[in-house]
């Protein structure tokens, strides 16, 4: 029983050994990281990083506007384009009654009907 | 002197007193029990027809005191001022126009010598003054009593007629009973409108039917407004009581020139001359079985709400009427591929040809819309007649000298298609849709002719005829092949309908066509 009991205690002790040992190891490579990298220079980039994110964020932003702003400039172009081609002055002579041509070919139409009879 | 002055002022007085008089009798008709009886049919007397269809204060009366000149069986003893007929001009809308409104309080509104008289005087004023002639008519026919004279007064009437259409538009309302003979002044006018309920035309009555033919019938089964709108086509609008009856004349009058000397009138601008309505571009179904409503193109191209359809209920398969385009009054004239696939019958040619040589009388521009499958099939048709009917619309088309614009917009099949104003018939301008299909026939009967040999030989001859029918559709069922040929002027846009044909209407504002001098030609009546 009693040297159960010690073996246990031993097979645990070194497990907890090991596993700090091992986190001992994973400090040391941090703080090893740290020194080659330090951390004035990880904000820095970080910092950077996030400009440069907000900076693309931003430009997205800009294309998307521009695009809705091109799209409607280019429908108010065309609109205009077409517009032009319509001619403010269609139909308008339907408005001024008949010309001297139709009432000249008329009254010689009638002449002749007059001779006729 | 004094006493020769006062008797001079008492004598002016009793004259104007006696005029008053007469004024007073020539407005009370046939007497207050007549006019109470015309009341309770739920009938208007003469006099208020006049006033309720002409502009307010614009009636002048003429011949308010003619009397009847017969003594025959009981007629000394009764003459009533204006023997039965109220006669005179007037203005509606402002333009000016000659009526008469005969008097079914006096005699029944039996027509005589005089009254006769009556009618050929407003009648020759209204051709001499270049004005419409407008007749409201309700009376019992010939006056018996007056024998010949009565017979020779109608037909004077029915020569003024003649000689009066195509000069000035003629206008008949029927208000009440109309038979026999009193029929053909009506028939001879350009426009007949029936006031249901209350008017009828026969040429016999039941009774006689019953007699001759033993067929039994009523009154208004057998000449009421419905049996003439939608039947017969004898009238051209069904009105529901004698106000709507007027609101049409008054609509009719609107698109009409005076006589035809002058212009169709235009009207106010109320639309985009460049409206370009998107419905009609999906307007035509892909498949050519599959049919549509031919009035909501007319609704969608022609000036919002002005469309007037004339012969609303006859013949159905074809579409007449008057509308505006850019403020100018044109003749509307379609085919209706909901009825029957709008293909043309003896009814429909009737209908067409009429109304174009109407247009052409007036000066009125035409405008075709062409669906035309082909003419109705059928021993009926053709022991009808469909050959000198359809004849008929070839005729007025061909004849006719005023702008003529033409819209393909689906089947253009054969001799049907080349009466409906087409190029060949010297159309001015003919437009096509791009689901126009121009060709002498539909492509599985063209395929079952020419190629009956080739479909029996092949193995499945079902395939083969669907595929020689889809190689015929390729080659023929399109506007191009016409189009590269000159017989269509252009292939549009359903949508761009609208301006293109103002645009063309516009350019032949002034047309003027010659025609080979002749007495007159010889229709296929």
């Amino acid at each position: 029983m009693g040297t159960d009991f010690s073996a246990g205690l031993q097979v645990s002790l070194l497990g907890l050994i090991i596993t700090f040992v091992a986190l001992g190891v994973f400090i040391l490579i941090i703080l090893a990281l740290k020194t080659l990298f330090p951390a004035e220079r990880a904000a820095k980039k970080s910092a950077a990083v996030q400009q440069a994110a907000l900076v693309e964020a931003s430009v997205e932003t800009e294309d998307d506007e521009g695009e809705v702003v091109a799209v409607i400039a280019a429908a108010l172009a065309y609109a205009r384009v077409g517009q032009s081609n319509r001619s403010a002055s269609l139909g308008s002579l339907l408005q001024e009654g008949r010309g001297s041509w139709w009432a000249a070919r008329r009254s010689e139409s009638s002449e002749g009907n007059t001779e006729k009879r | 002197m004094t006493d020769s002055v006062e008797s001079s002022v008492d004598g002016r007085e009793a004259l104007l007193k006696q005029l008053r008089e007469y004024r007073e009798k020539a407005l009370e008709g046939g007497g207050k029990d007549r006019v109470d009886a015309q009341h309770a049919k739920g009938k208007l007397t003469a006099r208020e027809r006049i006033l309720q269809l002409l502009d307010e204060g614009s009636f002048q009366e003429v011949d308010a005191y003619m009397v009847h000149r017969q003594t025959d069986f009981g007629l000394d003893k009764s003459h009533p001022l204006g023997d039965g007929v109220v006669t005179g001009y007037g203005k509606i809308n402002g333009r000016r126009v000659c009526i008469y409104s005969q008097d079914f309080t006096v005699l029944g509104g039996s027509f005589g010598e005089v009254a006769g008289q009556k009618v050929c005087k407003i009648m020759d004023l209204a051709m001499q003054a270049g004005v419409p002639m407008i007749g409201l008519n309700d009376s019992g026919g010939a006056r018996i009593q007056e024998g010949v004279h009565s017979l020779s007064a109608y037909g004077e009437v029915f020569y003024r007629n003649t000689l009066a259409s195509g000069v000035i538009p003629q206008i008949s309302v029927m208000l009440g009973p109309c038979a026999g003979g009193a029929v053909y002044s009506p028939a001879l006018t350009d426009f007949i409108i029936m006031t249901k309920g209350i008017s009828n035309m026969f040429i016999t009555g039941p009774e006689v039917i019953k007699t001759v033919t033993g067929e039994q019938v009523d009154t208004e089964t057998l000449g009421g407004a419905m049996a003439h709108s939608a039947t017969s086509g004898v009238a051209h609008f069904a009105a529901e009581n004698e106000a709507e009856s007027f609101e049409t004349v008054r609509r009719l009058i609107s698109y009409l020139p005076s006589n035809n000397a002058e212009p169709a009138p235009a009207a106010s601008l109320s639309d985009d001359p460049w409206r370009m309505d998107p419905t009609l571009d999906t307007l035509v179904p892909a498949d050519p079985s599959v049919p549509y409503d031919m009035r909501m193109a007319i609704e969608a191209v022609f000036d919002l709400g002005t469309f007037l359809e004339v012969h609303t209920n006859f013949a159905q398969n074809a579409i007449v009427g008057f509308a505006r385009l850019h403020g100018q009054a044109v003749g509307v004239v379609a085919q209706q591929p909901l009825v029957m696939s709008g293909v043309i019958d003896i009814d429909s040619s009737d209908k067409i040809a009429r109304f174009v040589r109407f247009c052409d009388a007036f000066n009125m521009p035409l405008i075709t819309f062409s669906d035309s499958p082909g003419f109705m099939p059928g021993v009926n048709q053709e022991h009808g007649g469909i050959i000198r009917h359809g004849a008929k619309i070839v005729y007025a088309y061909s004849e006719a000298t005023v702008p003529k614009l033409t819209v393909v917009t689906r089947k253009g099949y054969g001799g049907a298609y080349i009466v409906m104003s087409s190029k060949h018939i010297h159309t001015d301008q003919v437009f096509a849709w791009p689901t126009a299909e121009i060709a002498v026939m539909g492509a599985d009967g063209a395929v079952n002719i020419l190629f009956r040999k080739e479909i029996a030989a092949a193995a499945d001859p079902a395939a083969e005829r669907a595929r020689l029918a889809q190689e015929f559709r390729d080659k023929f069922s399109n506007p191009y092949r016409a189009a590269a040929n000159g017989y269509v002027d252009d292939v549009i846009l359903p949508s761009e309908t609208r301006p293109r044909l103002i645009a063309a209407l516009e350019l032949l504002r002034d047309k003027q066509a010659k025609l080979p001098a002749k007495k007159h030609g010889s229709m296929p009546l």
